[in-house]
Parts: C-alpha cells; structure tokens; sequence
C-alpha cells in the first residue's frame, strides 16, 4: 500500500491513478490525523505527501513516523507548491521534494520504482 | 477594488485550479480507460474556477445598478444552487442535510447575488464533508429574516477572518492562513454581495467547523408563497 496525503481532491485523485496504473494500491487521506491512523492499521510501502493539510499538517505526520522504529524507515516524498529546494528533511525519511508546479506523472513513477516494494 | 495583498490571494487561489488541471490533463492518455472520469474532473474544475471569476467581476458592477433587488423566494434560490452544486461534486452532495422549515417568505435580494453567496458557501462544505460529517443547509425564519445556514465539519475559522465577519464584511482577501481547501476569495464575494443586498454574514466558530448565516430581512407584505 502507498500512502498518498493531499487535501486537494483532484491532485489526490490523479496520483491514486498514477498508482493504480503502476499497480500499486494507493490510499488517499486530506489530513495527517487520518493518515497517521492508517499507518498504525498498516505500514505503507511509501508515501507521497502534501506538507499543508487541513489540520495539523505534514511535518505533524513527519515527526510521527520518525517516532518509531517500525515507521522512521518509511520512503516520504513531499509533493509541494511551496520551494523547499536547499532544504534537508532526510532525517525524516524524505528521500524526494516534487515541485507541484512542474511536477510529471513520470516523476511519481520514478520514485515508486526506486522505494515501493 | 483589491489591493495588492488581495490580488495576490485571489491570484494565489485560482491558481489551484491550473495546477489541477495541468495534473488532469498529464493523465489523459486518450486510450481511454479512465478518461471519462478526468474529463468529467476537469470541467467541474474549470466550472467552479469560472463561478468564482464571474463572481469577482460581477464585484465591480454592482455600482452600475446590473443587480436589481427584487422578492425573492429563498427556498427556490437555494434549490438551484444545490443542483449546481450536485452537478459538481456527483455523489458527494447526498451528503448534505437540507432542512427548512421557513414559511417561504420572501426577501428583498438580488436572486443571482444570493444564489452566488449560498453557492460559495456550500462548495466550502462540501469539501469537507465525509460519511460521518454531512455538511448541512438550513433555511429558517427567525424573527423578521430569513436565516440562511451552511454548517461544515471543517477546522475551526481563523479568530481574525471570524472577528471581520462580525463586523459583517471581510473587506480584502487578505488573509494567508485561512483555512486549507476553503476559499477566503468565496467569503470576501459572500461579503460583498451581502452587503450589497442589505443582508448580514456571520460566522459561527464550532468546536468541530463552521458554520454561515446569511440574514436578510423578510418582506413585510404577504406573499403567495405563505399560502402554498
């Protein structure tokens, strides 16, 4: 299973079918709490996450997997319109940082390929 | 009629629905399987992104008399915007409750002003509407209005945009941290074509969401509507 955290219905929607088309399961939350809720139900492959949710937002679910040890290992790639360019969130498992400005189906292919097992 | 930090939210706002659009059409593989649905997507977008552009120019004409105020009957008013709405989201709009248990008196209003307020505020709900959290529309008398209600279960409204609407206006879109997936361009519209049309907005904070009050005043002749 791929997380995917988004509170842009639409956006949410076209990854879940970029997923779908890798066939891979995706599973779509708009906020960090329901998202949380599903990794203690299961632990994702990978996750693929908006960082302004409504709610608590990313970093809340960020430092909730880093947490643990069955979780911290968890590949993350923040999808965002905000430039986090120059920033290092690896010690968060954030192996990736997609602009949703310019971002291409072909780019969530890239990384499901590299880190979803 | 916006100043800059207006305009750059509002620029900020109808840029999601490019993005949006730029991701569907990027999905489009034209074999098929699937296209249906995204075209289905983009034209809801491209339609609610139109309503709000409509609606932003409609703020500069109502100086010119366009609008005339007029009796209207609410009930018929919030009808139509709630097929619109259904047309938009499908599925998602069983998950309203609509209650009214007004007597169907008439107001003095712009309809097309009001159909566009109720409209911004239901697409807000309806975002945030889930299986367990339906978001509602109430139409009562209370003394002499009729209150219009659109309750949400999303976070709570930010105290700076409820505090503007207690002075019945939000005067700019200026607010950067509204809250995610609600439109602070649809407030400040809700805002102007209320005042506009002598009603009252007013935010009520819930512990779990939102909930607008549009009040205006009830005509104070008898309407056929009363009878029916």
């Amino acid at each position: 299973m791929i997380l995917v955290l988004d509170d842009d219905a639409v956006i949410g929607g076209c990854l879940l079918r970029i997923l779908k088309k890798k066939g891979k399961n995706g599973r779509l939350f708009n906020n960090a709490i329901e998202g949380i809720a599903a990794i203690s139900e299961e632990v994702p492959e990978m996750i693929f996450m908006d960082i302004f949710l409504t709610g608590p937002d990313g970093f809340t679910l960020l430092n909730e997997i880093a947490s643990y040890p069955d979780t911290m290992k968890i590949p993350v790639v923040i999808i965002s319109e905000k430039d986090f360019s120059g920033e290092n969130f690896s010690e968060y498992g954030v192996v990736g940082i997609l602009d949703k400005n310019t971002m291409k189906p072909k780019d969530i292919e890239k990384y499901v390929d590299e880190y979803a097992k | 009629m916006l100043e800059v930090d207006g305009a750059s939210v509002v620029a900020r706002e109808l840029k999601r629905p490019l993005l949006e659009l730029r991701q569907l059409a990027l999905g489009f593989d034209g074999k098929g399987k699937g296209d249906e649905e995204i075209r289905t997507e983009m034209v809801g977008v491209a339609d609610r992104a139109m309503h709000q552009v409509d609606d932003l120019m409609k703020i500069q004409h109502l100086g010119n008399g366009d609008y005339k105020l007029e009796p209207v009957a609410v009930r018929a008013v919030c009808d139509d915007v709630l097929q619109e709405v259904a047309k938009l989201f499908g599925d998602k709009t069983c998950q309203m409750k609509v209650r009214y248990s007004n007597r169907q008196r008439l107001v003095m209003a712009n309809k097309e002003l009001l159909g566009s307020v109720v409209y911004n505020f239901l697409l807000d709900a309806t975002h945030y509407a889930s299986i367990d959290t339906k978001a509602e529309l109430k139409v009562r008398e209370v003394k002499n209005n009729v209150v219009v209600e659109v309750r949400d279960f999303g976070p709570a409204l930010p105290i700076k945009i409820w505090r503007e609407m207690k002075d019945s206006l939000v005067k700019q879109p200026n607010d950067m941290a509204m809250r995610p997936g609600s439109s602070v361009v649809g407030l400040f519209i809700a805002s102007k074509f209320s005042k506009y049309m002598n009603a009252k907005v007013e935010a009520v904070r819930h512990q779990d969401g939102t909930s607008f009050l549009i009040k205006l005043p009830t005509l104070r002749q008898m309407s056929i509507w009363e009878f029916r």
